[in-house]
């Protein structure tokens, strides 16, 4: 009875969320100090209502009834993944993706390591977890980090004018090719053979990963390359979301990784109609399970003592650090040293990837590990704070943008 | 050739991934056979429309393949963690039937839908009860001991068990084949009608069978009484439920499809919750039945106000996946264990109700003055049987547990065999008038 309840309540909230929250700003507002109004422009009141909901105050969504709802999750951390590997599609990239891929990434992966490697080390001295427990919470803390959330770019970007809008396409771009880092580097967390009890070898796991990727890519071009109407693809769609998510949980892998591998082999093998059509529906449920994550995230929860919120402040600083000095040495002669030095402000919109990867971390690693915990409480802290500034810094970034003469 | 290899390929992944297993995560287990269900559904689907046979076919022949007593992908276990789903579907499936009966054209057709609704259920009930009671032991071991009052009260069972129907089955039907036109709305209409009067007809069966079979029996008027409350407690609900449906899809026409699949979880969640409430604080049998509220629900919302056309648009876009997932765990729920031990009582069963359906629809049809090129081919559409008639049979177990189980494994597998047999016989139907636009 629970359970069922507690999907249907699940169910309206994302129902409403998706209607409701992630409206367009126009750009006066956000002049002005925004705070809460930021929150829930961006949606992020879904955490808070999840955590509402969840084992600490209501009850609700009970640890119980959260492994009830696993499947759900399951499907996705598969939804995410896929249109994030469907938009990957080569042959179509016109000469401003492949300029500002290498940078975006580059970006990332510096955010990644800043990150990553001090965290070992905090995680080993606050938590004294093991070597390989510190790896798994440090690696997954690089990738939440690395990644930028669209939402304050949305919010924002669209009503720039002048120098400032050639800057904020620059900055969605950057947000748009980024998130690589994050599910490449979560995906090859759970390559550890610490998440599968001490067993095989990362050679193994990274081999089973884009493996099973692939082959359910093939299995999807193979079933679209007849003519089919929309409802047939939309059960292809889903049949592929929820064996790909279904196997990846079985082997312990990341749904997130397996069905961008997916995602991406169907966007190069696929005709175009059909790949559009995929698009279109994946697209259509994007905010309702964006929102179902926030809700989910938050009921999972379990807010750590004080010195995990000194860790939460730490991350905020090394993620604002690595965005700053990633854009600085990512965008060399593409962007004006004067806004270069500061362009990273413009990129830590913080959700979205970040929290399916927590999500992802806490599916595939369940039983209240304390590196779970600590990790869902840093990147949901960080999620939060984030969002409450960074519509107001995406703001100041594209106020004194000046794009750098072409040469 | 592309799908059997999508076929290996899926194969193989199934294989491997358990071969290798060190522990899966919680929930991943039905996720993926969720999954594998969907497309090895869509499959199979297309690989017997190949041959002429209608989709919902090869979905239970997927499921069967699957299911516990052939490949057993779908344990037991396992069918039991994506019962949630099965319930959804039928709900949702539920709420699609009700809002594909439209008053406005179903009028001109009151007369025809009320005479094969009387004709095929008093022929179908009278004719297999009287086979059942003239056979006797020699058609059910059980019945060895019983007295000839006793003898017909089981008779009579089985003859009402024999009247229900699948509208599952129908919708899937008339969907595949993208039939519109008045045979078709007029099967449906039957089909759903027949549901509504099994339930009455059994909760009447049963009183007086339990008053005939026991001792000391007398007849449960509160048991009939009980059932005519659910069945207006049913209706009124489903109508309230219509209602908000209504006014939520003209106020906010967007995702619909979550709408509705979060309604189907609510009504099915508080109908057996009120049961359960009801059964332990006042002791009272209450079972409102969560087909009958959906169905109540659709009905409104398709004939009142102006949402109408957008339910059955996002309904029809999303019922696909609903439909492969619910009849492939429907076959993987086939007994065929059952069905080897008694197959000849099975088959009896089915022959009696599938000569008196055809019998009873071509007379009823006759009597109504339906002069349509359809009127001697309602019957095969009327074949179906699934849902209701197994939870019917299931009823009989829990009243009358010394012969109940056996009562049980003959109904089901009589059942199954309809299963089976009605969509193809449904099809051949609605191609033979003229009304299936798909083939």
């Amino acid at each position: 009875m629970k359970l069922v309840l507690a999907a249907a309540l699940v169910t309206a909230l994302a129902l409403a969320g998706s209607r409701f929250s992630f409206l367009h700003l126009p750009l006066a507002g956000v002049r002005g100090s925004l705070w809460v109004r930021n929150i829930l422009l961006t949606g992020t009141e879904f955490i808070f209502i999840g955590l509402l909901l969840g084992s600490p105050f209501l009850g609700i969504l009970d640890d119980m009834t959260l492994v009830g709802l696993a499947p759900i999750l399951g499907m996705g951390l598969s939804w995410i993944g896929l249109l994030f590997g469907i938009q990957w599609q080569v042959r179509r990239w016109d000469g401003v993706v492949r300029s500002g891929l290498l940078p975006a990434l580059v970006q990332a992966g510096v955010v990644a390591v800043i990150i990553t490697v001090p965290f070992y080390f905090l995680l080993r001295w606050s938590l004294d977890l093991s070597h390989a427990w510190c790896l798994v919470g440090a690696l997954t803390l690089g990738a939440a980090g690395s990644d930028t959330a669209q939402s304050a770019l949305a919010l924002v970007g669209r009503s720039a004018r002048g120098e400032g809008r050639a800057l904020a396409r620059l900055l969605r771009l950057v947000a748009d090719l980024d998130g690589l880092v994050a599910v490449v580097v979560f995906g090859a967390v759970c390559w550890l053979p610490v998440l599968h009890g001490d067993t095989g070898s990362v050679g193994l796991w990274a081999a089973l990963s884009v493996g099973l990727g692939v082959v359910m890519g093939l299995v999807v071009v193979a079933l679209t390359s007849y003519q089919l109407a929309e409802e047939e693809l939309l059960l292809v769609l889903l049949g592929t979301v929820f064996s790909g998510g279904g196997l990846a949980l079985y082997l312990s892998l990341s749904p997130l990784f397996v069905n961008a591998v997916t995602g991406a082999v169907v966007a190069n093998l696929s005709q175009e109609r059909v790949l559009r059509s995929l698009q279109s529906l994946l697209v259509r449920g994007d905010r309702s399970v964006y929102v179902l994550f926030l809700l989910l995230a938050g009921a999972q929860w379990h807010p750590s003592g004080w010195s995990v919120l000194l860790l939460a402040g730490a991350y905020l600083m090394l993620r604002t650090t690595g965005k700053l000095a990633g854009n600085w040495l990512a965008f060399r002669g593409v962007v004006a040293p004067a806004v270069r030095g500061h362009m990273g402000l413009g990129l830590l919109s913080h959700g979205g990837l970040a929290i399916a990867v927590v999500v992802n971390l806490q599916q595939i690693h369940d039983g209240g590990s304390p590196v779970v915990d600590a990790v869902t409480t840093i990147v949901l802290v960080g999620v939060i704070v984030s969002e409450l500034f960074s519509p107001a810094l995406v703001w100041r970034v594209l106020g004194g943008a000046r794009p750098m003469p072409s040469s | 050739m592309r799908r059997l290899v999508a076929l290996a390929m899926l194969a193989a992944l199934f294989a491997v991934t358990t071969w290798i297993d060190t522990g899966p995560a919680p929930g991943a287990t039905p996720t993926f056979i969720a999954g594998l269900v969907l497309l090895l559904g869509h499959i199979a689907g297309h690989a017997i429309a190949a041959i002429g046979l209608p989709r919902i076919s090869g979905y239970l022949a997927a499921g069967l393949l699957l299911g516990p007593d052939l490949l057993g992908v779908i344990s037991t276990p396992v069918a039991g963690q994506l019962h949630f789903l099965n319930e959804l579907a039928v709900a949702f499936i539920a709420l699609a039937a009700g809002a594909e009966l439209h008053v406005a054209q179903l009028r001109a057709r009151l007369g025809l839908i009320g005479w094969l609704v009387v004709s095929t259920t008093l022929v179908t009930c009278l004719s297999v009860g009287l086979i059942v009671f003239v056979a006797g032991p020699a058609l059910l071991p059980f019945a060895a001991g019983l007295t000839t009052v006793q003898m017909a009260a089981v008779a009579a069972l089985i003859g009402v068990v024999a009247v229900a129907r699948s509208p599952s089955s129908a919708l899937a039907v008339i969907r595949e084949c993208d039939a519109h036109g008045p045979f078709s709305e007029t099967v449906l209409g039957v089909t759903v009608a027949i549901d509504v009067v099994t339930i009455v007809l059994f909760a009447i069966a049963l009183s007086t069978c339990q008053a005939l079979l026991s001792p000391n029996g007398a007849l449960d008027l509160g048991f009939a009484l009980m059932v005519l409350v659910e069945i207006a407690a049913g209706i009124v609900s489903g109508a309230a439920i219509g209602m908000i449906l209504s006014f939520y899809i003209r106020r906010w026409p967007d995702n619909i499809a979550l709408l509705l699949l979060g309604t189907a979880l609510v009504v099915t969640e508080i109908a057996h919750g009120t049961a359960r409430y009801v059964q332990d604080t006042h002791e009272l049998p209450l079972h409102l039945e969560p087909l009958l509220i959906c169905v109540a629900a659709g009905f409104v919302v398709r004939n009142v106000g102006s949402s109408g056309a957008a339910f059955s648009e996002a309904v029809e876009r999303v019922s696909l996946p609903v439909f492969v997932l619910f009849f492939t765990l429907a076959g993987a729920s086939l007994d065929l264990q059952a069905l080897r031990r008694t197959w000849v009582a099975a088959l009896t069963l089915v022959a009696a109700r599938s000569s008196s359906i055809l019998a009873a629809s071509w007379a009823g049809a006759a009597i109504a003055g339906d002069q349509s090129s359809g009127r001697r081919l309602f019957g095969f559409t009327f074949l179906t049987q699934a849902g209701i008639s197994v939870g019917l049979a299931l009823e009989v177990v829990r009243r009358f547990p010394e012969w109940g189980e056996e009562f049980a494994t003959i109904v089901v597998a009589a059942i199954s065999v309809n299963q089976v047999v009605g969509p193809v016989a449904m099809k051949y139907a609605l191609q033979r008038v003229g009304e299936a636009k798909r083939t």
